[in-house]
């Protein structure tokens, strides 16, 4: 795989016949990314902070809201509408609408963030916490568990592996949304690389950014799956890929 | 001298015209077998929930040594196994075990090895549930319910879900347990070989709605023999058994 893709590339390069000017080879790119390393480097940092920030936000947030619902029933019937029209309004508007309301600052790229991985996270944990065993509650009660024990003991190592599986789209969804958000109105990040880059019809940088950011998505993913299949290693399930 | 479990004139209604049980009295003893037997839907579970303070009656008063159900849960008195073990995916057997002496406030390593090892699953300690046979996850449970030293063992069909063989040996393990142990007992069950093996009295119950048909003592002397014993007074009380219940549910179908 890691292979193939430059080899991909480069036949690409030779067999379509177009200025580098559209499609670079991969020689020019790599150059880019040692020479301009420090450059991308910085908004790298700013992009993957954002996402980071984001992220760590939206698990706060769906997590909490995902124990509230569980504990409160009532709750759901109330939020259940609420995430379901904030779930489909399409991000990219409400991004215009927050870059216009608050400007180059950190709180709309968060909250983008925030939209994209909050969502999954809050499903997921959702459904998890519902998965435990009527039986195990049963005896949970005959041993007068406490609300805290129950979701401490039974409840979150169920939801564990829903958990787990959201961040799979989550964590290198975090990523795209701190990108997108920059789009808009940034000074700063890969997303704003990236518009600069093609305002000045630089494809070399943009496919550096490309590289860049996929990286960043592919190597988020991983680590997701090597948390993954570590707690399940240590639940005795051997979990493929 | 109070009873452990004191059921008195119990009914409990789930729909306005349908008495899943009525009018049910009953008295368990300190140390006593009882079963509970008849056929699906005679309210055998709702009996047993209703005692285990998982169900709460429609009428009458239910007392379980001198409280309520809940006051016997809260003493943390009460040991449940159902017929789907109830036990946590991510943790190992010893956890699973010891998951009660952490709820119970006991965490006491050494009495959730013991009793493992009692039951025979010395070399599973670190097995996860899904490592274990049918039998073995079912042993696991009900070391789940025993170890915190309960007073009360309330069993819904703890072996219905296992083969044959594996069922009988699992119901002479058991009668053992039982033996060293001596804890007042309710056990619903659909075998009468189960209930003659176990039981000091079997409770037959009607259906439509449940009520006790007859409660019948089994005075044979322990330990009992079992089906593949060969025992005539066993396979006597098996037949007798087998016949009032038939008595019942063909009184019901008639």
């Amino acid at each position: 795989m890691v292979l193939s893709v430059p080899v991909f590339w480069m036949l690409a390069v030779r067999f379509a016949g177009l200025p580098s000017l559209t499609l670079p080879p991969p020689s020019l790119v790599v150059k880019v990314l040692v020479e301009e390393r420090m450059e991308l480097l910085r908004h790298t940092w700013v992009t993957v902070g954002e996402a980071l920030l984001g992220y760590g936000l939206a698990n706060v947030l769906a997590l909490g809201l995902a124990v509230l619902i569980r504990q409160a029933r009532g709750l759901e019937a109330f939020v259940t509408p609420w995430t379901v029209v904030l779930k489909n309004v399409p991000f990219v508007t409400i991004a215009s609408i927050l870059t216009i309301t608050l400007g180059d600052t950190l709180v709309p790229k968060l909250i983008i963030v925030v939209l994209v991985c909050f969502f999954p996270i809050l499903a997921n944990v959702s459904k998890g916490l519902g998965t435990v065993d009527p039986v195990l509650l049963d005896r949970l009660r005959t041993l007068d568990a406490s609300r805290w024990h129950r979701f401490l003991k039974v409840e979150w190592p169920a939801a564990l592996p829903y958990y787990m599986a959201a961040h799979e789209i989550a964590f290198t969804g975090s990523i795209l949304g701190a990108i997108i958000a920059e789009w808009f109105f940034a000074r700063k990040g890969l997303g704003f690389l990236i518009i600069r880059a093609t305002t000045e019809y630089r494809a070399d940088r943009l496919y550096a950014v490309t590289l860049i950011a996929s990286v960043l998505a592919v190597g988020a993913y991983a680590l997701c799956r090597a948390v993954e299949r570590f707690l399940m290693r240590r639940r005795g399930i051997n979990v493929e890929g | 001298m109070t009873p452990a479990v004191h059921c008195h004139c119990i009914t409990r209604r789930f729909h306005p015209e349908r008495d899943v049980l009525r009018d049910v009295s009953l008295d368990i003893a300190e140390g006593e077998f009882v079963s509970l037997i008849g056929a699906s839907g005679c309210g055998k579970t709702t009996l047993l929930r209703v005692i285990a303070g998982l169900d709460v009656p429609t009428l009458g008063r239910i007392q379980v040594f001198g409280g309520t159900p809940a006051e016997a849960c809260a003493r943390r008195e009460v040991g449940v196994a159902f017929q789907r073990p109830a036990l946590v995916p991510s943790r190992t057997a010893l956890e699973n075990v010891q998951l009660t002496l952490e709820l119970t406030g006991k965490p006491d390593a050494a009495a959730a090895r013991k009793v493992l090892e009692e039951f025979g699953l010395g070399d599973s300690f670190h097995r996860f549930p899904h490592q274990l046979s049918g039998g073995m996850q079912q042993r696991v449970n009900i070391a789940c319910a025993l170890v915190h030293r309960p007073r009360l063992l309330v069993l819904d069909e703890p072996f219905g879900a296992l083969d044959e063989l594996t069922r009988e040996t699992m119901t002479e393990w058991l009668a053992g347990v039982w033996e060293r142990t001596r804890l007042t007992t309710v056990l619903v069950t659909h075998s009468v070989e189960e209930a003659v093996l176990l039981s000091d009295r079997v409770v037959i119950l009607d259906r439509n709605p449940g009520r006790i048909a007859e409660i019948v003592p089994i005075a044979l002397p322990r330990p009992r023999g079992g089906p593949a014993g060969g025992d005539v007074a066993f396979d006597g009380a098996v037949r007798s058994l087998r016949s009032r219940l038939r008595a019942v549910v063909g009184k019901e179908g008639a």
